[in-house]
């Protein structure tokens, strides 16, 4: 592992200016020596920018959340590479790393998780859940440590006085807005937020995301975040990256990927996706069939039983992950054939309108 | 979807076109250790034949605590009720809260004349036994029949459902389905009395978009087929755009607007109902800065404001007149009605 982690070294000293982490085909097996290994992960490849939020999105069982925390080194990839930029400007491969060598890197890489409710202590008060990143990274008078929390929390949009409470003294949202005050302790340049939103009501998702947004804005941080409400991943994203049983099949800037799809399966889940527009016509329609099982996922390209376009070639020979435009990776051999519907104009602006009217 | 609705006209008086269930001034209190919490706060709503109403509302709303009620699957140790629920039958209504919740003529209703889906069908079914067997049951609970006619009930219902294979589905547990397919067996097992309510409580949340719009296509599809009113509670209101015909937003226990689907989300007259829709996300219009939360969170319901429950967080909120009176109901639009102070004709 570790040589094979030089001898490609060079490739991530390339990294341009503006990526701060590169995957590359990155592979994540359960039960890997079995007959059958669950490919959570197949040859998963992306770069992330500075000040970026690339969401990850797909179906459950698509292996968004594997990938994020192979990135983040909670599971141990099968294979690939995880090239990252430290702040002292070392582009190094996490993947190759022991858990000694990546300790030090731990405080530029954080996780904000789903559950606000088991992912904070409910043992500990707010001031000892979010000091303990710094304690463990060395920070140990109380007073500066204290100094330290109360901005944290007002970052945040929480007061100083939460400090000595306890985590059910607070709603879903604030609760959240505490994991993310400790999830920025470390002043972190690369957060992973894992479906950060999803627990929350829709008047508080809202803060929370407006947050998000003015923290990446102040602290210059680049966001992976794993999702799968795409009305959510509209709004946060500059780039969206869809995934299937394991692969990105299409890649592409927020607006491209959503107005004009290039892949069948970013269609399908678009048009499957309620929104609230009293003026699209239709209703939605629903893709036929389920997901198959990553361990054994259908010859071809994966998504071909499902694929209303497909041909003979799509279930015997697996499409190559090719760019398509500038900006536009896909899998799928027919992109440039199909002329597929994403969301857009016609709706958003009615809706707009609605809005202007009541506004 | 959409084009099926035009065909279903809004109920409106004579035997056969009233509403299924009447809900007048609900209330519903739970004692606890903290002591007595208001859960609903005298809900009144029609549930109308042939029609999807969509009740929707953030988490401790009193949505799902509505719909128990309805089934009377309160906990009747801590739980008290007041008011009315009358469902139709026939020409008569019979009040179910005049019932006794584990009495013989409720059990006798509960499943016959409404049917229940949860939102995690992996729990509402018992994992140890059979699909099929647990389908049976409830056939031949309501109805004289052999075990053999309820068996082949049973598959043609699940066929109905659009499920693969029915008889081989009759053999399998719960947990050896995937969601969406355990989500199709609930839905079989609800309907298979064709009773004339179906409550549905957040019976997609749970699943993927694909699959939740499958769902979601099937109970448009059975609904068409056999006339029942549906109750859809969720807080997805992208859902209930999608396939209700009527809505109603509930808030702290009680219900601040409701009326048909297109006229609410056109013109939405209560301001938490006007800041929800905008504090959505939109899948379809670009990002156009910060989204317009709602300030504040909900209240916990033992510390519910006084006047409307709304006011706390309400940028409209009139001082001395909204903290102090709960306001009237107030109809804006036909059938469309707003519970807000700012629509209080002089």
């Amino acid at each position: 592992m570790s040589g094979e982690a030089r001898e490609t070294r060079e490739t991530g000293g390339a990294l341009p200016d503006t990526v701060i982490l590169r995957v590359k085909r990155l592979r994540k097996y359960f039960d890997a020596d079995g007959d059958d290994p669950v490919r959570a992960v197949d040859n998963v490849s992306f770069d992330l920018h500075r000040c970026e939020t690339l969401s990850l999105v797909g179906e459950s069982g698509c292996g968004k959340t594997t990938a994020a925390r192979a990135i983040i080194r909670a599971h141990a990839p099968t294979s690939g590479e995880i090239w990252f930029r430290t702040g002292a400007g070392e582009v190094v491969d996490l993947a190759g790393l022991t858990a000694r060598e990546l300790r030090p890197l731990r405080a530029e890489m954080q996780m904000i998780f789903q559950d606000p409710y088991s992912s904070l202590n409910p043992r500990m008060t707010v001031r000892d859940i979010v000091a303990e990143p710094l304690r463990i990274f060395g920070l140990t008078d109380r007073r500066a440590l204290d100094k330290e929390v109360g901005g944290l929390l007002e970052a945040v949009g929480l007061q100083r006085s939460h400090m000595t409470r306890y985590p059910n003294a607070f709603s879903g949202g604030q609760r959240q807005r505490i994991g993310i005050a400790r999830a920025l302790a470390l002043k972190p340049r690369v957060i992973i937020a894992d479906e950060s939103v999803s627990a929350l009501d829709v008047s508080v998702q809202a803060q929370i995301l407006n947050l998000l947004v003015g923290l990446q804005q102040r602290h210059e941080l680049s966001y992976l975040f794993v999702a799968h409400d795409l009305s959510v991943v509209r709004h946060i994203s500059h780039r969206v990256a869809v995934m299937y049983v394991g692969r990105i099949v299409e890649l592409a800037s927020c607006d491209d990927l959503f107005e004009r799809p290039r892949h069948p399966y970013s269609a399908a889940l678009l048009a499957a996706a309620p929104q609230v527009d009293p003026d699209r016509s239709g209703g939605f329609a629903p893709p036929a069939g389920e997901p198959p099982s990553s361990r054994n996922p259908p010859g071809g390209c994966h998504f071909h039983p499902r694929c209303p376009h497909a041909v003979a070639r799509c279930r015997s020979e697996a499409p190559a992950w090719r760019q398509l435009d500038a900006g536009r990776l896909v899998r799928c051999h027919l992109a440039e054939e199909l002329s597929l519907t994403g969301v857009g104009a016609a709706g958003g602006a009615a809706r707009a309108q609605a809005q202007d009217r009541h506004g | 979807m959409r084009r099926t609705r035009v065909a279903r006209a809004a109920g409106s008086g004579g035997a056969d076109t009233g509403p299924v269930v009447r809900i007048r001034d609900l209330t519903v209190d739970f004692d606890t250790a903290e002591g007595r919490i208001r859960a609903v706060d005298g809900v009144s709503l029609d549930i109308l034949p042939r029609r999807t109403l969509g009740v929707v509302g953030e988490s401790g709303c009193g949505k799902s605590v509505t719909a128990q009620a309805i089934m009377r699957i309160e906990d009747k140790r801590i739980c008290t009720l007041g008011g009315r629920i009358l469902l139709r039958r026939g020409r008569d209504t019979l009040d179910l809260l005049s019932l006794k919740g584990t009495g013989a003529r409720m059990r006798e209703l509960r499943g016959r004349e409404i049917g229940l889906v949860f939102q995690e069908p992996m729990t509402s079914f018992s994992p140890v036994h059979t699909i099929g067997n647990q389908i049976v049951e409830a056939v031949r609970l309501h109805f004289d029949l052999t075990r053999a006619e309820a068996v082949e009930r049973a598959i043609e219902q699940l066929r109905h459902v659009g499920m693969p294979h029915p008889e081989h589905i009759m053999n399998r547990y719960a947990w050896e389905l995937s969601g969406g397919l355990r989500q199709r067996a609930m839905i079989a097992m609800a309907l298979i009395c064709a009773p004339g309510l179906l409550i549905a409580d957040e019976p997609t949340t749970a699943l993927d978009v694909t699959t939740q719009a499958q769902v979601l296509a099937l109970l448009d599809e059975l609904q068409d087929r056999h006339g029942m009113a549906l109750m859809l509670i969720t807080h997805d209101l992208g859902v209930v755009a999608a396939v209700a015909d009527d809505v109603a937003i509930m808030y702290l226990g009680t219900v601040v607007e409701c009326g048909p689907a297109a006229s609410i989300f056109r013109e939405p007259g209560h301001p938490y109902t006007q800041l929800l829709l905008d504090s959505l996300p939109s899948l379809s219009r670009r990002r156009r800065g910060a989204l317009k939360a709602i300030s504040g969170t909900v209240p916990r319901a033992r510390n519910r404001p006084g006047g409307c429950p709304f006011h706390t967080r309400c940028p409209s909120a009139i001082a001395g007149v909204c903290d102090r009176v709960m306001p009237a109901p107030t109809q804006v639009a036909e059938r469309h009605v707003v519970h807000c102070h700012l629509h209080d004709r002089p």
